[in-house]
């Protein structure tokens, strides 16, 4: 499926995930304002596939909920008592406030990832910083790279070397293995290195192919990312919550808007 | 005119004592195209990168390298290994790369960028990233990044290398357009130049970095034949069949047969009296993810101690997977896979089965974790003649060896560690004609004490060592027969003078059967 949302301009793309960002930053203080955003991931999470990743993280989300009362003893309604500390249920409120935060903000940079093109990303930064944004994805790049020649080291490893029981030889072929990685990697740089420079790498006066083009979608997205803040910032509670839950559910709109979009020109082959 | 000249160069690296090369002097005309040949460590990559200043090692240089430009975006350059000098993340920015470098304008550099994609016919990848792309895909991409500047000449330093043979034909065809259409100068050194040997118009030959011959592609490689010089197998194993013409292609070949005739020793036969099984797989069903397809479908087979096994296929059809299934180091879903001896695996870049500084280190150290007795080493060394110049490798960085150096070894590795069953991927990718020769010798001798199997895109290569042959094709074996019969049964997975002679005269393969180099 098409995720119209990649298509929107870097910059605007990048702007509203820094805006819901910090607005899901400062919802963090009220359950009225987090469980919305919680029950708005939980929906982005399982229409893109990546709820897998926040199950993972739910055991540590459990043990921090349970784990809160034990070290702060705060509020004035003990439910237990613990070595004579009370086990109170404000404090247990405030674990599942801290739980639910970390697992929405987990969330939601998953739902950014899906939902940004790292490429443009590295391109928008290329405008500024050229030398910095090649580097920085490149660095991306290796992390694939890597984990193809530890895998490929680790197999060839193990054909002649087993596993070992002890520790310090399980870490002594640990650190053989690693070292052998990173001297493949290395050894591949140079060469990298080289045919940088050959394509004209140290030369001055670099361009970049990408044009920053700003469409009507992207000013939309603009606005109204805009509109939302300012109404979240300015009004009362209803009028915050409401347009915090628009704000986040931006994408989803404009992907509905897309399709139905879609379907009508759609009708008219 | 000349394009490129060279006068008396000789170079000498940063810190060595010897020349890498002596007093080499050529020049290449615009439109023309040579080949740099000669034995691994000859100075071929030093000559080809001094071409190019912005990539030329450091060292001490004398002579004279003219270049009727000194721009550098009118010489490309194009490494062996396709990933290492891929940059950035997607086709689209790696052919963008160097005109963004170079400051051109962003509709032009656009405008560029599309024509290219068009020229090689990669529009339909350019949104993918280079890390999904095969081999031959990255590098035909790189040629792609350092056509887009239109150079004058291109640079290619073994770029088959590292490729299969569906890769190389479509390098093949996208060098003879650029030279065809676009009078772009290619100098290439290659071990193996069967594929491009009709684009080729003069050879230079490089012995210890000196010239040792230089002149027409006919010329020179007929006088290499004449010398019963092994390195005249680099114009592909047709080569012997004439020795007043340099026969290119099959055609040419199986014309020079029907009028000529030629004469040949048999084949040799296949040994049916196999040795005791050592691995044994039994309808083996393997896949990497639940949701992806079988990459082996009901694979029944066993390997036999003291035979050599090969195993054919095109890319993708599953011969890596089924190595590493048989060598124990992937598990399959279905079926079972017994085995009687300690198997290896050395993949298809053997320096990965090397993780310590030296090669001796690695061998002590590997003796130490599997607590081998150190004098296993001396032993081994000992015990098979073909180890005897194996000791001036010891104390080497296993980067540091060439491509036959290092799957010398590699096995020598394995067989110091005791393992009875070894698995070769790829092994004579990027050898020359002399490595393949060793090669040849190593693997006979290896087998006598142990099972091999090997995997390999190279029919000739594969024919001369192995007892049997097994074809995959989807995942599944779809025949499994001795060498000599695969040749001969196959139309296309055989070797080019099995097709040269089908139909003409009966029981003619392999290049060594003609004699002509012995």
């Amino acid at each position: 499926m098409t995720l119209h949302f990649r298509s929107l301009n870097e910059l605007a793309a990048v702007c509203y995930f820094i805006i819901s960002f910090v607005l899901i930053c400062i919802s963090a203080q009220n359950f009225m304002y987090l469980i919305p955003c919680f029950v708005i991931c939980i929906f982005y999470s399982v229409f893109l596939e990546c709820f897998k990743t926040a199950l993972f993280c739910l055991p540590t989300v459990a043990l921090l909920i349970l784990l809160n009362p034990l070290f702060n003893h705060t509020g004035s309604t003990p439910l237990f008592y613990v070595n004579d500390d009370p086990y109170t249920l404000e404090a247990l409120m405030l674990g599942v406030r801290s739980g639910i935060t970390a697992l929405t903000l987990i969330l939601w940079f998953q739902i950014a990832s899906k939902l940004l093109n790292s490429n443009r990303v590295f391109h928008l930064l290329s405008r500024i910083l050229p030398t910095t944004a090649l580097m920085l994805s490149m660095i991306y790049k290796s992390t694939h790279d890597l984990k193809r020649r530890s895998e490929e080291v680790s197999s060839c490893r193990k054909s002649f070397i087993k596993e070992q029981k002890g520790v310090m030889k399980s870490i002594k072929l640990l650190s053989a293995e690693l070292l052998a990685v990173s001297q493949n990697a290395l050894e591949g740089s140079v060469i990298k290195g080289i045919s940088m420079r050959g394509r004209g790498f140290e030369c001055k006066g670099k361009t970049s192919v990408y044009k920053m083009k700003l469409k009507r979608d992207d000013g939309i997205v603009f606005c109204t990312a805009g509109a939302m803040l300012f109404t979240y910032l300015l009004t009362g509670k209803t009028a915050s919550v409401i347009s915090l839950c628009i704000l986040l559910l931006l994408p989803a709109l404009f992907q509905l808007k897309e399709e139905l979009k879609w379907h009508y020109l759609k009708s008219k082959i | 005119m000349a394009l490129f000249k060279i006068e008396n160069l000789s170079f000498k690296y940063e810190g060595e004592k010897d020349y890498a090369l002596r007093d080499v002097s050529f020049e290449i005309n615009k439109g023309e195209t040579l080949a740099v040949i000669g034995r691994s460590g000859s100075g071929k990559s030093t000559l080809l990168r001094l071409l190019k200043k912005s990539v030329s090692p450091k060292g001490e240089l004398f002579g004279k390298v003219l270049f009727s430009s000194d721009d550098i975006s009118k010489t490309g350059f194009i490494f062996q290994n396709p990933f290492d000098q891929s940059v950035c993340e997607t086709v689209y920015d790696e052919i963008c790369f160097a005109p963004q470098n170079l400051g051109m304008r962003p509709e032009y550099i656009r405008r560029r960028a599309a024509e290219t994609c068009e020229f090689f016919g990669i529009s339909d990848i350019v949104t993918r990233k280079m890390s999904e792309l095969s081999g031959g895909g990255v590098q035909l991409v790189n040629l792609a990044a350092v056509s887009v500047l239109s150079p004058e000449v291109i640079i290619l330093d073994e770029p088959y290398a590292q490729l299969d043979p569906i890769s190389c034909d479509k390098l093949t065809s996208a060098l003879k357009k650029l030279k065809d259409e676009l009078g772009t100068s290619i100098i290439i050194s290659s071990h193996s130049l069967e594929n491009i040997l009709p684009l080729i118009d003069k050879v230079l030959v490089l012995e210890d970095g000196r010239v040792s011959d230089l002149g027409h592609t006919d010329e020179v490689f007929l006088k290499l034949l004449k010398e019963k010089k092994p390195l005249c197998l680099a114009a592909g194993p047709l080569i012997p069949l004439c020795r007043d013409k340099l026969i290119k292609t099959v055609k040419q070949a199986r014309e020079y047969i029907q009028n000529n005739g030629v004469r040949y020793s048999p084949i040799k036969p296949f040994k049916a009296s196999g040795g005791d099984t050592v691995i044994s797989a039994k309808n083996v069903y393997f896949r990497y993810d639940k949701k992806a397809d079988d990459v082996l479908k009901s694979v029944s087979l066993e390997v036999k101690k003291g035979r050599v096994m090969g195993i054919v296929g095109a890319n993708g059809s599953g011969k890596t997977t089924l190595m590493k299934v048989l060598a124990g180091l992937k598990k399959p879903y279905a079926g079972k896979v017994k085995s009687f001896e300690n198997a290896v695996y050395l993949p298809q870049d053997a320096r990965l089965a090397f993780i310590k500084d030296s090669v001796l280190n690695d061998i002590k150290f590997m003796c130490e974790m599997s607590g081998i007795d150190i004098e296993e080493i001396d032993k081994t060394f000992h015990r098979y003649p073909i180890f005897k110049n194996i000791d001036r490798l010891f104390y080497k960085h296993p980067y540091d060896l060439s491509g036959g150096e290092l799957q010398l070894a590699a096995l020598f590795k394995a067989l110091v560690c005791g393992k009875k069953v070894i698995f070769l991927d790829e092994p004579a990718k990027g050898f020359d004609p002399y490595a393949k020769a060793d090669f040849i010798n190593l693997i006979n001798e290896v087998k006598q004490s142990a099972a091999v199997v090997v995997s390999s895109h190279d029919i000739e290569l594969i024919t001369e060592i192995c007892d049997d042959i097994s074809m995959l094709f989807c995942g599944e074996i779809i025949s499994r027969e001795a060498a000599c019969e695969f040749v001969f049964n196959n139309r296309f997975f055989t070797t080019s003078l099995a097709r040269a002679s089908r139909g003409i005269c009966e029981g003619l393969a392999l290049c060594s059967q003609l004699g002509g180099l012995k």
